[in-house]
């Protein structure tokens, strides 16, 4: 009888731990979505990570008095994120800067503390980030900084008048060159976008879709050979080097939402998928959907109102 | 030996219910938004219209600003006493002032922009406790 007895308090412990363990961790080499949510109030900004099926929400970066997290990027929980930190700076100014943060051993290192930078993107080498910064002079332009050496570099230079800015980029998976968009306001007509694409070995910049293509955020595969971008038409893929477009996702698919934030757009390095995020303005409402990219198995996994979401990584726990 | 039986089924019965209780606790539904609320001050937020894609586009280096018009009710613990304020937005388009007066009337502005197309555009409009958003966005495409 004790045995028995015993063999039960085992089994009810054993499936108490079954049940419990899956809340917080998935198993490791499993991916998530990590993904930003800007509120509507001053530092009602988190960061989060979800379960590609839109499971285990978790706020990965909450707010804080007088701190908030507008953007995080990176490969993995256990090595160092790409942060940006809305928060005052020395003189008192409300301004975004750029840390690195490594969740599992809560380390912060401060690299851009002064002036306003959007967001930082992790290479999939752990070795660099590349982030947008603007000042007063310039509406936003790329730069790059070396982890190891602190070394910090223009990334986009060449011809950028006052009305041009750089921002919404992507790392080729070999961490050799980034794409990003340029932004140029046209007078009478709003914004003009070019998906451009810059060596970092060369330099040289290229422009790979012009402004008639409407592209407002882009992805690399994970074998490089492709790039999943959205446009006026809807979701695409684009075959490179030749630039053959396929929609895999037309416009009329999101249901009366629309593509927003620019830059929400993100493909996953193990599994096929691809996740991005919409705004609904009659419901108030942010979503991030995810889809194959096949364009099969398009899905919602997660709501949120009065936020604008940006999913940023594909994370391994 | 029937009643010790009895009660061991019954100590197991009792630890299987605990457990798949706290287990349905542990999983439950997946929060749909687990935002908590840390709320105070005024965003302004930007936005441009695009010429050709599906979006508008979160616009940096916008100058905005606001004007305390006058109380509506008592200030929230969380308000500051701002009255005033100006500045330019970030790269996502927020201007921010968390110590703004709230459960006030103001006057919000956002633009022009460094150059056309962005205008300047107004807002009056309460902000409750707490604080609150203003969303200026420019319809320039036809």
């Amino acid at each position: 009888m004790r045995v028995s007895w015993l063999l039960g308090v085992c089994a009810c412990l054993g499936l108490f731990f079954l049940s419990c363990g899956s809340r917080d961790r998935t198993a490791p080499g499993t991916e998530s979505i990590m993904f930003s949510s800007l509120g509507n109030q001053p530092f009602l900004d988190y960061i989060y990570t979800i379960s590609p099926d839109g499971s285990n929400v978790q706020p990965l970066l909450s707010p804080e008095l007088d701190r908030s997290y507008k953007y995080a990027s990176g490969n993995s929980l256990r090595s160092d994120l790409a942060v940006t930190v809305h928060e005052k700076n020395s003189r008192g100014a409300i301004e975004n800067h750029l840390y690195t943060y490594n969740p599992a051993s809560g380390h912060w290192q401060g690299l851009v503390t002064d002036g306003s930078v959007g967001e930082a993107l992790m290479s999939p080498d752990n070795s660099k980030i590349v982030f947008a910064l603007g000042t007063n002079e310039d509406l936003g332009s790329f730069w790059i900084i070396d982890l190891k050496t602190g070394e910090k570099r223009k990334l986009t230079n060449g011809e950028k008048d006052q009305d041009t800015w750089h921002a919404y980029g992507t790392w080729r998976p070999d961490s050799q060159e980034t794409a990003f968009l340029q932004l140029r306001r046209v007078t009478g007509k709003g914004v003009e976008t070019k998906l451009m694409a810059s060596s970092l070995s060369s330099g040289a910049t290229t422009v790979l879709l012009g402004p008639e293509v409407g592209v407002t955020a882009a992805c690399y595969s994970p074998d490089g050979t492709r790039l999943a971008a959205i446009t006026a038409q809807g979701l695409e893929i684009i075959k490179l080097p030749g630039l053959e477009r396929v929609v895999i996702v037309p416009k009329s698919s999101f249901a009366g939402s629309q593509p927003y934030p620019p830059g929400s757009l993100i493909w996953s390095r193990t599994q096929d998928l691809i996740a991005f995020s919409l705004r609904n303005e009659q419901l108030a409402q942010s979503q991030l959907w995810t889809v194959s990219t096949d364009g099969s198995k398009l899905r919602q996994i997660y709501t949120e109102k009065d936020a604008r979401i940006t999913a940023s990584s594909f994370i391994t726990r | 030996m029937m009643i010790q039986r009895n009660r061991s089924t019954l100590v197991i019965l009792s630890l299987l219910a605990i457990s798949v209780v706290v287990a349905s606790d542990c999983k439950g539904p997946a929060p749909r938004s687990p935002r908590s609320p840390f709320v105070r001050g005024i965003r302004i937020h930007q936005d441009e219209a695009i010429t050709m894609a599906l979006a508008p586009i979160p616009l940096p280096g916008c100058p905005g600003g606001g004007q305390w018009l006058g109380q509506v009710g008592q200030q929230s613990p969380q308000s500051g006493n701002v009255g005033v304020f100006l500045g330019g937005t970030d790269q996502y388009g927020d201007l921010d002032q968390p110590d703004a007066r709230d459960n006030a009337i103001w006057e919000v502005f956002s633009g022009p922009a460094k150059s056309p197309p962005c205008p300047q555009a107004s807002a009056t409009a309460t902000v409750p406790p707490g604080g609150g958003i203003f969303n200026f966005i420019c319809h320039l495409v036809g």
